[in-house]
This record gives C-alpha cells, structure tokens and sequence, in this order.
C-alpha cells in the first residue's frame, strides 16, 4: 500500500502571538509543546481554518484553509475555546455536521452528551469534549489540528485516544498541541517546542531525553523507606537504573526503565512485598518552564559559540591599517 | 447552499430580535415624536419628522442592526458551520439578507408611523407642507436609504468593525449633507433628495433612487467579495 504524503506549510505566518512562524508538515503525527501565551491555540484556529494569518500564508495542496470550504470539510479540529453552534441543540449540531462531511446517511450516533439542550447549558470542558469525539470521528480527513486533546476529560482513555490520533496521522497531516510534556510523550511523533511565539526546537536538533519518545522514562518515588524499596526494585527486570541520593534527598528514590506502564507495576509489586508506604510518584520529566528554561540556555550557548568562533577568525587589526569599510567609528 | 443561507438568515433573526429590535425600534418612534413636538414648538421647518427619519433614525438603526445581525469578522471567521465546511461567503450573505429584510421593513414602519402622526395629529405649521408630501414619496426615499445604508455599514464593519462603522456614520453626515459632487457617494444626501424632490448635484430625483439602489449593490457585492469562503 502506497503512502501519499501531503504537506501542510505554514510559510512566514504572523498572527500575534506567532512571529515569523515557518513549518513545513507533511503527512504524520507532528506535536507542538506550548501553551495558549506562546501561540498554541493561534496555531490551532489557522490550522482549522478559522483565522486567517494577519501576514504569511497556511497551505494544504495549494488550498488555504481559511478561505477554501472543501479543504475545511475534510479538516478535523478541536479549538482552545469551542463556541459550539448557539440556538442549535448539540444533537441536531453533530447531525448535521457529519452528514455535512459525506454524502452517505448517518450512522454515527451522538454521544450521551450530546443530549443537552442547548450549547449555553454545557462548559467549555463538555464542548471541548463534544468537539473532540467528532474530531476523532471523522471518517478521512486531510488535515486533523487539535488543541490539548489529552487534557480534555471524558470516558475514552488517555491511551486511546492517542491511538486513535496516531490511526489518524497515517492518512493525515495531523498537528497537535501539548501543554504538558507528558502528553507530548504519550502522543509521540515528530516534537516541536513552541515559545513565545516562534519554534524553539524543532527535529531533528537536540531535544530532552525525558521527552523523546521512545527513550527510557524515569520516574520520580517518594516514600517512607526508599532503601527496602531500592533492594526489591533491583530484582525487577524492567529497571534498568535507579538512583538514590540519601544525603540530598533522603526520601527519594529515581528509577528508570524503558515503559512507563510496566516501571509503575514494578513499582507497585516492590511497594507492596517491601511493605512500603509511597507518597508520591510522578515522572522525573521536565515541567514546560524547564523546558523553555533549556531552550533558553542552549541557545545562549550557542550565540555565544557564535561569538567566540567569529572573534577568533577575526584578524586582530594592525595599528597601521585603515578601518574595515562600513564599520562605525566609536 | 440554500441551507446554509437559511442558517444565515435564522442566526441573524435570533441575534438582532430578541429584545435589540423592538428597544430600537420604540427608540425611534420615540426620537419621531420629540421631532413632531420640535416642528410643533415652531423652531424647526416643516416636515422634520421626514427628514429625521432618513437623516438620523434610519442610519442609527442600520449602525447598531448591520453590527448585530451581519456579526463581526472574527464571528464569521469562527462560525461553527463555516468551520466545518459551509461555504462562509453564502452564510454572511443570508445574514446579511436578513439586516436589509429588518430595514427595509423598519423603513416602511416609520413611514407609516410619520405618516400616521401627520394624518390624526396636523401639525399647526407644517400640516400643509406635509400635506402636500405623498406618503408614498416618504415610504421610497427611507426604503431605498435602508437598502444602501445596511450592506454599507455591513461592509464597514467588515473592514474596520466599529471603527469603520463610526467612521461610515461619520462621513456621511459631514459629506453627505454638502451639495456638490462629493455628497454623491453617501446614501443621506441621495435620500434627502428623494425626499425632497430635488437631486445631488443637479442631477433628477430618480437619480437618486437610482444611485442609492446602486451604492445597496456596489456594497452588498463588496460584501460577499470580501468574506473569505
């Protein structure tokens, strides 16, 4: 079976707060950190098709989606603010958007949510959740943009919901923002780090290994004898490190293995056989303030590397010779 | 399409009537009868009620109804159907076939309400001059300055949201009362002079008429170029 890869461009895009903003994202899974003061949920509506860039240009296959229906028909999206349609009951509302979407009758039953009277009488969160489901629901689109679609609650877990993104980026170019590394993770595919507004990070350059998936995860223990939970955790195959500073941190305990779901079973299992009381537990990742803080310093790092390299090339000039042209006089 | 111009026309109906259009409408029925009471006083000429009318009831009513019922921009931009696929361009135009429905409808209300007045309470002025005013002349010069008001301010709003709105209102009581050739492109002189019975710059009444369907025209096809599809 052939792949047919298209490539949504995003070319010099400004609409505050994005500044400059150029991605180019062909068919796949592509997950951008940040949050909604960094430009997430701008990405998201220009994407969708419901803002058009104020300078630069979005383009799908030549179409943009602000200005072609047909491109906006095959596009999936869950925005920051989901208004829903006012004086429509939700029912009617997701009737008729997926008969809006294929010719074909309707089979697609609303959910149970969708039951309500009206948009006014649900919360953001319960039209968010509304505009998800139909969002994963659409049978082929082209374009799938998603705004924290694992922050948004409801009955389908965690992990099928981010089955179900990744079925979907096979066929699509499907863009997904994160405000929490974790999500990111768990979603996978190619990571990009937005910050105030521009790319931060993109592939393939340096990125945190708490974040890449795929990597080995390392989880953060607190608990009340991290020693007898130490000595039981090392028989356990799936830990492959485990770190324990008993002077800086005497109730903490590091481990790290290649699988979350299986390094918390360990994790458990060695609790309970130790009889071990444990606190807390949560992954030893970087929060997005780390992460915007590590972005900050490698590219201090690298301006000053700049710096240094050009200032060594640089001849020093003789007390003889004229000013290089151009070049201010202090 | 055509559901999508129906939805149009319902969104603009559910956002413009609930209790906008009748407070709007009791405010210029209000606004005709300090008029009467003005012409009544013998401080103003006859027949101001008339030009109240089309000179300041019908362009405020346009202003505040073109902002409720053609929506802003960003509402268009963000319209649940439009997002979803509908064509944007056909959905602001049944919007906006509803605003010149409610104006033009408000125009023959007030027509009726100014003639009304006139005919059970005759002014001790200007009972003559009204007199000699057919209704009919009224009812068309304020029908055809609603149609060229609505999509105007529509556009406007389009463009600059309220700014351009205020800066339309604006322009076109400062130009639209001159005389020459710079009052032509603004709806209140061409309705005056329908009025009136006299034209813009020495042109005919029914001119005029003509140039206000036209300037509807011009701006309703400004309109729809102009909202992305």
């Amino acid at each position: 079976m052939t792949r047919v890869v298209a490539r949504l461009t995003l070319d010099s895009v400004w609409s505050p707060p994005l500044r400059n903003l150029c991605l180019d994202l062909n068919t796949g899974l592509h997950v951008v950190v940040g949050c909604n003061t960094d430009g997430a949920a701008t990405l998201v509506d220009l994407c969708a098709g419901v803002l058009a860039p104020r300078r630069g240009r979005v383009v799908y296959e030549g179409r943009e989606p602000h200005s072609s229906h047909q491109l906006r028909r095959q596009t999936a999206s869950l925005l920051a603010n989901e208004p829903g349609a006012p004086g429509e009951p939700p029912s009617g509302w997701w009737r008729r958007v997926v008969s809006q979407r294929s010719s074909a009758p309707v089979s697609n039953e609303p959910p149970s949510l969708a039951t309500a009277s009206s948009f006014g009488s649900l919360h953001l969160d319960q039209r968010r959740q509304l505009a998800l489901e139909l969002a994963l629901s659409h049978p082929a689109p082209a374009v799938v943009a998603l705004h924290d679609p694992l922050s948004v609650p409801g009955d389908v877990t965690l992990s099928k919901r981010a089955e179900r993104i990744a079925e979907l980026a096979r066929s699509a170019v499907v863009v997904v923002t994160a405000s929490a590394l974790h999500h990111a993770r768990m979603l996978g595919g190619q990571v990009y780090a937005l910050e105030r507004g521009v790319i931060a990070r993109r592939p393939p350059s340096a990125w945190p290994a708490a974040l890449t998936p795929g990597l080995p995860v390392t989880l953060r223990v607190d608990c009340d004898s991290p020693r007898r939970l130490l000595a039981r955790l090392a028989t356990e195959p799936c830990v492959e490190l485990a770190h324990y500073d008993a002077k800086r941190e005497p109730r903490r305990l590091q481990i790290r293995g290649p699988d979350l779901e299986a390094l918390s079973l360990a994790l458990c299992r060695a609790a309970e056989a130790a009889n071990v009381q444990v606190w807390s537990l949560g992954p030893a990742s970087l929060d997005l303030g780390g992460l915007h803080a590590a972005s900050a310093g490698l590219a201090q790092a690298a301006f000053r590397e700049a710096r240094s390299g050009r200032a060594g090339r640089t001849e020093p000039p003789s007390p003889g010779s004229p000013e290089p042209p151009g070049r201010p006089k202090p | 399409m055509r559901s999508i111009v129906e939805q149009g026309l319902r969104d603009a109906w559910r956002e413009a009537a609930r209790w906008w259009l009748p407070t709007m409408l009791l405010a210029c029925v209000t606004l005709l009868l300090a008029a009467r009471l003005v012409e009544d006083s013998g401080s103003a000429t006859a027949g101001l009620p008339r030009v109240v009318t089309i000179g300041v009831a019908l362009p405020l009513f346009a202003f505040g109804l073109a902002a409720r019922a053609t929506g802003s921009r960003s509402s268009l931009m963000r319209g649940e159907w439009a997002r979803h696929g509908e064509s944007r361009r056909a959905y602001a135009v049944g919007r906006l076939c509803m605003t010149l429905l409610l104006l033009g409808l408000t125009a023959l209300l007030l027509s009726g309400a100014v003639v009304a007045y006139e005919a059970l309470i005759p002014a001790s002025r200007g009972a003559a001059a009204a007199a000699a005013d057919s209704p009919q002349r009224l009812a068309l010069a304020a029908t055809c300055t609603a149609f060229a008001y609505g999509p105007a301010f529509a556009l406007a709003q389009l463009w600059k949201g309220t700014w351009g709105r205020s800066a339309y209102v604006v322009l076109d009581w400062m130009l639209g009362s001159a005389t020459g050739l710079i009052a032509l492109p603004w709806p209140r002189s061409h309705g005056l002079a329908v009025l009136q019975g006299d034209g813009v710059a020495g042109l005919p009444p029914w001119a005029s008429v003509l140039a206000l369907v036209s300037l509807g025209a011009l701006a309703v096809a400004l309109y729809a170029h102009r909202v992305p599809r």
